[in-house]
């Protein structure tokens, strides 16, 4: 599982981007993340790696399965096990799907067992098959997402951070890539799912954190925020009504 | 003219080109970064292999090993120096720094070395070759040979395996790399690495065909800037067939025309190429991919 404590961010020069008190990702559990635009949702699951492209101030304990990461650099905690599926570009355009795939390693014995091999990923998106020797650049936005989850499989980790998967994908997808998500939860995996999608995302997780300004304002299993006054009125709107 | 010397010449000069070239090459692909300290690091190496065989006595071929290796730890200082900024790509400071450190290695060579023109005595240079009308020395054939090795090696390495995919990936994009649990910083230790064990090497067997002399730096190697930008930013077979184009022109050119404007001729066909293929001859196109 992962837990974490009195984590912010901060920009330079700014105050903190996102201040999160507490979150926790029991294992095997799919929990999500949503908030508006804005909101510091890729803030903070980027903090959570040590991971920025610009210049930022992270701080507070991050710990998986009870070891604390947060003095580590990024491809160490990646090599620990968190992953991360950042927003948009997850793959490497200049290398066909396979390379993507083949070019990712797990460290460890642990680590190697429950990897995926590059054949498990093509099982789980047939789509990746057909494409294979396609470069990155030239795959569709749900391909490139289905790509970049499979990298993250091939390094066996123990908890993945999903960055907006469903982001420039045509409805149906997002409702197939979010099922295969849970899917792979059932099967043991630890998910945080980062959504602006918040319908869709309420359809799969099991506990949901809503993020405000950078800080959590509401947080619960996902049956009790179905209902909480906030989620209905930001986002769930009439159809409840 | 002997056109088959002239075109001897440029087949030697074009490799001695692209052997110059090659560590810069993949430190270009790979770490984008520009570096005016080559001309230095070249230097250093012809001076380093003159300077044991000189201290010490050792043979020739025992010189250019050590000298490899100087150069190798050269590179990983440089990247020490340079990491945050390289993890930054900030391009400009890159430059700059480059810039710096070559004028200080010329500062530290000229007082360790002195700055009077000095011979590195390769027993290959003195052996003549003939093949019809045309004169070579075994040197001439070591360098050629030992270009064609260095590109085949660098060509398979890159082309296959985690180190070559780790080379790409930090090549297209760093930050990403690091999501692949690849220390990053360590990639750029190996390419810096091998910039400075590459040019070193290829100055142990291209300054013995001329005198050198600490100050020679950066005008010796100013024909690799011609051969990494036409051969494609990064383009390992580009670069190769850019030395080889550029050797023949530039001994066409020395013979017809003069050698003291051959450098100003390079250099007048590159810019329109520049300009037109952005990417170099090896790219599709005007697209930089």
């Amino acid at each position: 599982m992962l837990e974490v404590e009195r984590f912010a961010v901060a920009y330079a020069g700014g105050g903190p981007a996102v201040a999160v008190e507490r979150l926790a990702l029991p294992g095997g559990a799919l929990v999500g993340v949503v908030g508006a635009n804005g909101a510091g949702k890729s803030t903070l699951v980027n903090g959570l790696l040590g991971w920025s492209r610009g210049p930022a101030r992270i701080a507070g304990t991050v710990r998986l399965d009870g070891v604390d990461l947060s003095a580590l650099p990024t491809h160490e905690r990646v090599r620990r096990g968190l992953l991360l599926v950042p927003e948009g570009h997850g793959v490497f355009h200049g290398m066909h799907v396979e390379e993507n795939l083949r070019c990712m390693v797990a460290y460890g014995e642990a680590a190697r067992a429950r990897a995926f091999s590059v054949e498990q990923v093509f099982e789980l998106f047939p789509r990746l098959a057909e494409r294979r020797g396609t470069m990155g650049a030239s795959l569709s936005g749900g391909e490139r997402q289905m790509l970049a989850i499979g990298r993250a499989l091939r390094m066996g980790p123990k908890v993945m951070l999903l960055d907006e998967p469903s982001i420039g994908l045509a409805p149906r997808l997002v409702l197939t890539l979010l099922l295969t998500i849970r899917r792979l939860v059932d099967q043991g995996l630890t998910v945080l799912l980062v959504e602006q999608n918040v319908r869709a995302a309420m359809d799969v997780v099991d506990h949901l954190y809503l993020l405000e300004r950078g800080r959590v304002i509401a947080d619960g299993p996902v049956a009790a925020m179905r209902d909480d006054k906030r989620i209905v009125e930001a986002y769930l709107g009439s159809v409840r009504a | 003219m002997n056109v088959w010397q002239q075109l001897a010449n440029g087949v030697i000069m074009g490799h001695s080109y692209a052997l110059t070239a090659i560590g810069w090459t993949l430190l270009l692909g790979a770490a984008r970064l520009v570096n005016f300290g080559h001309g230095q690091m070249y230097m250093l190496g012809a001076f380093v292999a003159w300077f044991v065989m000189r201290a010490t006595g050792m043979p020739y071929i025992a010189a250019i090993p050590v000298a490899v290796v100087v150069g190798a730890a050269l590179g990983a200082v440089m990247q020490r120096a340079m990491m945050r900024l390289t993890l930054q790509q900030n391009l400009v400071s890159l430059m700059i720094v480059t810039l710096g450190f070559g004028e200080i290695a010329e500062g530290v060579a000229g007082l360790t070395f002195g700055v009077k023109p000095q011979t590195l005595a390769s027993p290959l240079n003195a052996v003549n070759v003939q093949w019809g009308p045309v004169l070579l020395t075994e040197q001439d054939l070591a360098v050629v040979a030992a270009t064609i090795v260095m590109f085949l090696l660098l060509r398979y390495v890159l082309g296959r395996g985690l180190v070559g995919s780790w080379v790409r990936m930090v090549a297209e994009d760093p930050k990403l790399t690091q999501l692949a649990g690849v220390n990053v910083a360590r990639v750029y230790l190996g390419v810096f690495a091998f910039e400075g064990a590459a040019v070193a090497f290829a100055a142990t067997l291209v300054a013995p065909r001329t005198p050198i002399i600490t100050s020679m730096g950066f005008d010796e190697v100013i024909m690799t800037f011609v051969v990494v930008v036409l051969g494609g930013v990064g383009s390992v077979a580009g670069s190769y067939f850019a030395g080889l184009a550029l050797g023949v022109f530039a001994a066409f050119f020395g013979a017809l025309v003069s050698p003291a404007y051959t450098a100003a001729a390079a250099f007048l066909i590159m810019i329109p190429v520049m300009v037109l293929r952005p990417g170099g001859l090896a790219s599709g196109g005007g697209l930089q991919r």
